[in-house]
């Protein structure tokens, strides 16, 4: 190996650390900053080789007004969002459906159409402990807390399971 | 005089038992055939064996590495919440700088190439598994096509930089893997045979690319094993797309393509037009250099084929339907004779072998799709063996006259 090579080596490796750390930091960020909303959802729990057991959860908000049906996959939408004060958590439900980012007085969150023509707003997975998914699977009632930065990412922070955060014990 | 220049393992292999041959023949003395595998350094008994135990050294070191990668990444995908967040993070950074270093040391410092290549290949293995693991602790799920576009960004310097051939495979199958991932966002509503026959349609155009590059790499650069992997590679794809391609049943399930990004069509038809414009300007450069051979254009004229039938599929709709599928079907069976061909003619008998299995392979596919009774089993069952045999007698036919040729060529003045 030529003396290039080997300093070329150490700088890929650092660079795979780094984007290890970064992809942290990102994650991080968007996880204490924004705004907190409980969506509304209903999973089923499938399992995934590289990450284990998951739920997978379809929100209420995901499905597109009629007017956007037609969208083709990929495209982008905003989902303007309002709270729904109801008995337990307060629930945040689809105020309007917008093509263009609305302004940052709201609480909003960004989604992309999906092959389905639903919105997948990156927050459709919530990966549970090996042999814990029937707990969410078999609850009444599911709901997710999610922090949404001010550009509208979204990230899981919690599951709600019948009203009590999930307990894989 | 001995011959200095670089010339392949399987060249050094093919001498050898080629010259052992002719002297059991009485075309050359012991003597003679002594003379010319001196002249060859690495195609004596001795290089051969060596050659043999690192390759098992190769082996089980690259098996060692891939089944601990395994172990690791299962062990995060139990996904044990007695583990905080902290030490799983902190273990897969140790885990990674652990392999990469103890790799570099016994590749670099102590010589030991093949089990030091290996733990690098760990390391990459850990680095993908560190990606995922970041991806399951924010719920990222594992189809997110950015994951694997990740850990193959990450893994493909690396592959050059060591010039090696495990993690430049790793890399190869991660783009693949990427590309597949990326599908879905690019798909609305469409129907599940339509899905696949899409699917089929842009790994053709990415398989097509990567033999290309292939190519490309074995006359301009030096690491051939890359060159050869990457053929081996595109043409495995290419055939296992048009394999599907030829299922009858799929294509009739097939409607007309809509909902589908332009994305899809822009990385599709750029694959294939970049891919056919390599195999052009490489067959131009060995004309230019006096090395052509009937093998180029052929090989050429079928990519073109291949790939405008393939588009055609998804955008031209006809009215008989059983036309794409008997396209399909012939473009098969004409490509894997075009292959056995470019086998013989370039000596390559492992590319004879996989052309005689793939048209068994399609002949017992039909079977299993038109026909129901053990009659017709039998049939299919004797002719995909006839087929073979009659290879077989055509390969071994064809040895003897090039012998026999040689012969007649020593008589003559």
């Amino acid at each position: 190996m030529r003396p290039w090579a080997r300093i070329a080596f150490w700088i890929v490796v650092a660079g795979q650390l780094v984007f290890l750390l970064g992809f942290i930091v990102v994650k991080e960020v968007s996880l204490r900053t924004g705004t907190e909303v409980v969506l509304q959802t209903v999973p089923v729990d499938p399992r995934s080789l590289l990450q284990g057991d998951y739920a997978i959860l379809d929100y209420e908000i995901s499905e597109l007004p009629r007017y956007m049906e037609t969208l083709p996959a990929g495209d982008m939408v905003y989902v303007v969002l309002y709270q729904l004060v109801t008995q337990g958590p307060e629930v945040w439900r689809a105020k309007n459906y917008e093509h263009d980012r609305p302004p940052a007085t709201q609480v909003f969150i960004k989604g992309s159409v999906d092959s389905r023509g639903r919105l997948d707003f990156g927050i459709g997975t919530y990966f549970v402990p090996e042999g814990t998914g029937h707990i969410i699977e078999g609850a009444q009632d599911v709901k997710v807390v999610v922090n949404v930065d001010a550009d509208g990412n979204a990230i899981i922070k919690q599951v709600l399971v019948d009203g009590r955060p999930f307990d894989p014990n | 005089m001995v011959f200095r220049g670089d010339f392949s393992r399987r060249f050094a292999s093919q001498l050898r038992e080629e010259v052992q041959e002719w002297e059991r023949d009485g075309t050359i003395t012991t003597e003679q055939a002594q003379s010319i595998l001196s002249r060859y350094p690495g195609t004596s008994a001795d290089h051969e064996a060596a050659r043999r135990r690192q390759a098992l050294v190769v082996g089980l070191s690259i098996l060692g590495a891939v089944l601990v990668g395994l172990g690791v990444i299962t062990f995060f995908a139990a996904n044990w919440n007695e583990i905080p967040r902290g030490v799983k993070l902190g273990a897969l950074v140790v885990g990674i700088a652990l392999s990469y270093g103890s790799g570099f040391f016994l590749w670099q410092r102590l010589g030991y190439n093949a089990v030091g290549i290996a733990l690098v290949l760990l390391g990459c293995i850990i680095y993908g598994a560190g990606v995922h693991l970041i991806g399951q602790i924010y719920h990222v799920p594992v189809d997110h096509p950015n994951l694997t576009a990740f850990w193959f960004l990450g893994v493909l310097p690396l592959a050059y930089v060591t010039r090696s051939t495990p993690v430049m495979f790793l890399a190869i199958v991660l783009f693949l893997v990427a590309a597949g991932f990326r599908l879905p966002s690019w798909f609305r509503d469409v129907h599940d045979a339509d899905t696949v026959i899409l699917a089929s349609v842009l790994y053709l155009a990415l398989a097509v690319l990567l033999y290309a590059i292939g190519k490309a790499k074995s006359l301009f650069d030096r690491w051939e094993p890359a060159g050869g992997l990457f053929r081996a590679i595109g043409l495995i794809v290419v055939f296992g797309a048009l394999y599907l391609l030829t299922f009858h049943e799929l294509i009739d399930e097939a409607g007309r393509v809509e909902g589908v990004d332009y994305r899809y069509w822009s990385l599709t038809y750029a694959g294939s037009v970049v891919a056919i414009a390599m195999l052009v300007a490489l067959e131009w450069w060995r004309v230019r250099h006096r090395d052509s051979s009937v093998v180029g254009p052929l090989e050429i004229a079928t990519v073109v084929l291949l790939l405008a039938a393939s588009h055609a599929l998804v955008r031209i709709p006809v009215g008989w339907e059983p036309l794409y599928p008997i396209v399909f079907n012939v473009l098969f069976a004409l490509s894997a004779l075009g292959l056995m061909i470019s086998g013989y003619i370039q000596g390559n008998e492992s590319r004879v072998n996989l052309a005689l299995g793939l048209i068994a392979l399609l002949i017992i596919s039909r079977y299993f799709e038109f026909s129901t009774t053990l009659f017709d089993l039998s049939l299919v069952f004797v002719g995909a063996g006839v087929i073979l045999l009659a290879g077989g007698f055509l390969l071994e036919r064809g040895r003897r006259r090039l012998l026999a040729a040689m012969r007649a060529g020593e008589g003559s003045p």
